[in-house]
């Protein structure tokens, strides 16, 4: 609400979890607390195993049921694998992404977040790089598997397919971040997230099934649709980085 | 010919469609503000 | 909050005033709809036919208006969301609703009369280039921004969140707007700001420029009334929590 002042929470002790480990005195810079915000994020997925546990053995079923529904082969997997592997990639991501701010809602750790706009925006990218992190680890669990079940065929370029697995999954975490912490407070947060991400996801994953469709088959070059991808990368963590003050903002 | 009789109905289809929803709407906000005013009165 | 927002600088909303339509509201739209018959006309029996493609370019004439007007008014929805950002205008606010549902309306006629056109021409209905590709994805994210709207509540949380959406999915517009100078597609070449070897035959452009008047016109009208609507419905929701807290 702009028409109030802003009632920023006082640091004191009985501030929230979030804001006691990020602020133990005074306005710390905002560096800190993007280390602070990153490295209690993962902490907490570390922590919560379960959770991680599910997101992987979720990312196996897909694998596994995609390989039942398509009767994988080599000749099928140099057409369409790479969309298969990216489908998979992007509904764990959707898991990952959508915890990053449910649980800073069910602590109200939202409020803690939002000490000043610098603060908010290195928040953010903290917890950014955080989901980054996460689905990056899920992914290095499900490329051998798909290698293995969809018979990859011998000529694959695997630097590639990891190259474009880092700017898609960065392109994923970016938008899938923000529009997390957009959708915290919404009613049916769970399903407005992909309602949300999807739609400004399609140009990135329509450069990353095309990159790792060209690293699969082992000829051509991907320099385009990797361009394409770090250009998307570029604009929308910037846009992230300067509306961050937006969506954080304590009501 | 058929095609291009087809496209210029698309368009006006379309904007018709939208025409009527927005009348549905402008009747739906007049009852509600009716309903207000006579609680209004009410009191 | 809501206090607040009830309570503004100029106190609670009344009902005493009915909302009442402006009189220049019929005229302006007499003259939308002529604008359009005339469209019409021109598109149908004055403009000649093209060369290459026959009958079928006169599809021409109603697809890119809509296309290009839709785009306009994306843009007005951008400039709404910056607006209400830095303002916190619920006017702005509700040209922000308003411009993304007439913007959806607009781009469902280009992109249901590019195929209609594309099938006799092409010979196929769709094709993945760029510039298909991304007007579709335009069409659905601005389908989403509105079921944002629908799935967020009506506070002050709503615009908010609308608008930082808004500036995220704008992003594709211009992109889309230069696909077909970037990279080489299926689509067409640009035919007005296209270089050197673009062009229309003067009867041709006459009829594209009415055409892009009655566009105008309509996205006008439309956005008026829906803003209107918004602002109206703003105004019952304030007397309704007004009211819950007199209570």
């Amino acid at each position: 609400m702009h028409m109030t002042p802003p009632a920023a929470p006082p640091p004191t002790p009985t501030a929230p979890a979030s804001a006691t480990a990020i602020a133990p005195a005074g306005h710390p810079s905002p560096l800190a607390i993007f280390w602070a915000t990153w490295r209690r994020d993962l902490r907490i997925e570390w922590r919560e195993r379960q959770a991680l546990n599910a997101m992987l053995f979720y990312a196996l079923l897909v694998i596994v049921i995609f390989s039942f529904a398509f009767e994988a082969q080599a000749a099928l997997t140099v057409r369409v694998g790479g969309g298969l592997l990216w489908v998979a990639f992007l509904f764990a991501g959707l898991l990952a992404l959508d915890r990053a701010f449910a649980r800073e809602t069910a602590g109200d750790c939202l409020t803690g977040l939002a000490i000043s706009p610098a603060s908010r925006a290195a928040a953010l990218a903290g917890k950014f790089s955080a989901a980054f992190v996460l689905m990056l680890a899920i992914e290095g669990v499900i490329l051998p598997l798909f290698a293995v079940l969809f018979n990859a065929p011998p000529g694959a370029r695997w630097g590639g397919i990891l190259l474009t697995a880092v700017l898609g999954t960065w392109a994923l975490a970016a938008t899938g971040t923000y529009f997390s912490a957009l959708g915290a407070h919404a009613r049916q947060r769970t399903l407005l997230l992909p309602l949300l991400l999807l739609p400004v996801a399609i140009p990135a994953v329509i450069a990353m099934v095309q990159a790792t469709q060209v690293y699969l088959h082992g000829q051509g070059g991907a320099g385009f649709w990797l361009q394409l991808l770090a250009a998307y990368d570029a604009i929308f963590t910037a846009l992230g980085v300067l509306l961050a003050d937006v969506v954080l903002e304590v009501e | 010919m058929v095609s291009v009789v087809a496209a210029f109905s698309v368009a006006w289809i379309v904007t018709t469609i939208y025409v009527f929803t927005l009348g549905a709407r402008q009747r739906e906000l007049e009852r509600a503000m009716a309903a207000l005013r006579s609680e209004d009165a009410e009191d | 909050m809501k206090q607040t927002e009830t309570a503004g600088p100029t106190g609670p909303a009344s009902t005493a005033a009915p909302p009442q339509a402006p009189p220049w509201l019929p005229w302006w739209a007499g003259v939308t709809a002529a604008l359009m018959l005339y469209a019409l006309y021109q598109a149908w029996i004055a403009a000649p036919t093209e060369a290459t493609m026959g009958i079928y370019q006169r599809i021409f004439y109603v697809h890119v208006p809509a296309a290009l007007v839709g785009f306009g008014v994306f843009f007005i929805n951008l400039m709404a969301s910056v607006w209400y950002l830095a303002r916190r205008s619920r006017a702005a606010d509700a040209m922000a609703v308003a411009s993304a549902e007439v913007g959806v309306a607009l781009l469902a006629i280009n992109l249901i009369t590019g195929p209609i056109w594309a099938k006799p021409i092409w010979g196929i209905w769709w094709t993945w280039d760029a510039r298909l590709t991304l007007t579709l994805v335009i069409w659905i994210m601005y389908v989403s921004y509105l079921v944002l709207r629908q799935f967020t509540p009506h506070s002050e949380l709503q615009p908010r969140l609308a608008a930082a959406y808004a500036m995220f999915i704008f992003v594709a517009v211009p992109v889309d707007y230069m696909a077909i100078r970037w990279w080489r597609t299926q689509h067409p070449q640009p035919v007005l700001f296209g270089g050197p070897h673009a062009g229309l035959a003067p009867a041709m452009l006459y009829a594209l420029c009415v055409g892009f008047a009655a566009y105008i016109a309509l996205a006008a009208t439309l956005l008026r009334l829906r803003y209107r609507q918004e602002q109206l419905r703003h105004k019952i929701e304030l007397q309704r929590r007004a009211r819950a807290l007199a209570e």
